[in-house]
């Protein structure tokens, strides 16, 4: 028996196999109200879970945002990148252990993704490109729910890829009913109140026309993921190139020969990334 | 000409295109010599890789976690599902330049004084033919 559209959802809504974004993650993207609430109290809310802190920092620290000093504190994050990018990188810090037992490799290519979003943003000189790699970060999030909300029908999606050779998120279709990642992704960022240039992405990086008032991030997103698959780093789930779409080329103002570029740049940054020890 | 990856620079070897840092400054010009003190700064001011002359190192292929052919090959299974259209036909042609270049690059094959790539070396048939 196939889970309905409405199963999942609930699912999505009373996450039960992860732990950490239960408790103080919870209070703080639930709870916190950005506008009353200040920074140092925010960090504060964060610090009390230590290892998710480091692994904030460590995040924060990483290529992904280029930072050319050592941030050393939350509340200097919160400082730098403001409340929505750092409840970003929180739930991407809450996720990251899950994600490399869910699937090998998506972890290296949600990196991946961020670095060379983050390349792509301020190669097109994009405002606030912390928002769009976070976003990165952030796109593939629903992999992780489908693996540790939904096992025994993650690992049927698993099998459809390797028994058909096809697409991941064509298995999901066939698997939970026309549901994909980039919905559990985007039910997930409604429940932590993530603004749409976060959310959109997540949304829509698969189907980039559907994004409304984030086409750009989203466009961003959809590119860099094919970019970072396309450079066979780290793993989405299946080894398929997707076709990228005209649409986020046109929101971009790109033409396919700048892409050679951009494969040159996005690949230099991936020679030096060290994925490991964010766990 | 070798572009090298930090850890693999030595002593000795010699600079052939300047290194700068993200924001243009050079921090060793081109033809400097490279010492000890040199390449522990580059490594904490984060650069990756840096441009010798000659081919200092050999095999460098082997520390390259995945050979060319392994590259285009999976790059074949990359697109086989994709549908074949103008838009894609033109990006493979792209990224197997791009592949082909790099490899290239490593291997020391650019002309150094040209400063261009000599012909291209075609690895040979990928595993099954696409069109």
């Amino acid at each position: 028996m196939l889970l309905t559209p409405s199963e999942i959802r609930l699912k999505v809504k009373t996450i039960k196999s992860l732990p950490t974004l239960s408790g103080v993650v919870k209070r703080l993207c639930i709870k916190v109200d950005s506008e009353t609430t200040s920074f140092a109290e925010v960090a504060k809310i964060i610090c009390k879970d230590q290892v998710l802190a480091a692994k904030v920092l460590k995040i924060v620290n990483s290529p992904v945002y280029g930072f050319s000093g050592r941030i050393a504190t939350v509340n200097h994050a919160l400082v730098l990148l403001g409340f929505s990018v750092v409840k970003g990188i929180v739930l991407s810090a809450a996720i990251i252990e899950y994600m490399c037992k869910c699937l090998v490799g998506l972890w290296e290519h949600s990196l991946g993704v961020a670095v060379a979003a983050d390349r792509i943003a301020r190669t097109l000189g994009v405002k606030d490109p912390e928002e769009v790699s976070t976003a990165g970060l952030l796109h593939d999030l629903g992999k992780v729910i489908i693996g540790v909300e939904m096992r025994r029908e993650g690992q049927w999606v698993l099998n459809e890829v390797r028994n058909w050779k096809i697409p991941f998120v064509e298995a999901e279709k066939r698997i939970l009913n026309g549901v994909t990642h980039a919905e559990i992704g985007s039910w997930l960022a409604e429940e932590w109140k993530l603004p749409a240039r976060l959310s959109e992405p997540i949304a829509f990086h698969h189907n980039p026309r559907g994004a409304s008032s984030a086409k750009e991030a989203t466009a961003i997103i959809h590119l860099a993921d094919i970019l970072i698959r396309a450079l066979q780093f780290g793993s989405g789930g299946d080894p398929y190139i997707p076709q990228i779409d005209g649409f986020a080329l046109e929101v971009l103002d790109l033409k396919m020969g700048d892409l050679a570029g951009l494969l040159d740049v996005i690949a230099d940054e991936l020679e030096g990334l060290d994925t490991s020890g964010f766990a | 000409m070798q572009r090298l990856p930090i850890h693999l620079l030595k002593p000795g070897m010699q600079v052939a295109k300047e290194v700068r840092n993200d924001n243009g400054i050079v921090l060793v010009s081109e033809n400097a010599t490279l010492d000890e003190k040199m390449i522990s700064r580059l490594e904490n001011m984060g650069i990756r890789k840096v441009v010798v002359s000659g081919c200092p190192v050999e095999n460098l292929a082997d520390y390259q976690p995945k050979s060319l052919s392994e590259k285009l090959a999976d790059m074949d299974t990359g697109f086989s599902y994709v549908k074949k259209n103008a838009l894609m036909q033109r990006f493979r042609v792209l990224l197997k330049d791009h592949f082909i270049r790099r490899n290239q690059e490593m291997l020391g094959e650019i002309d150094d004084k040209a400063g261009g790539v000599l012909e291209v070396k075609d690895p040979g048939p990928a595993k099954s033919a696409q069109e």
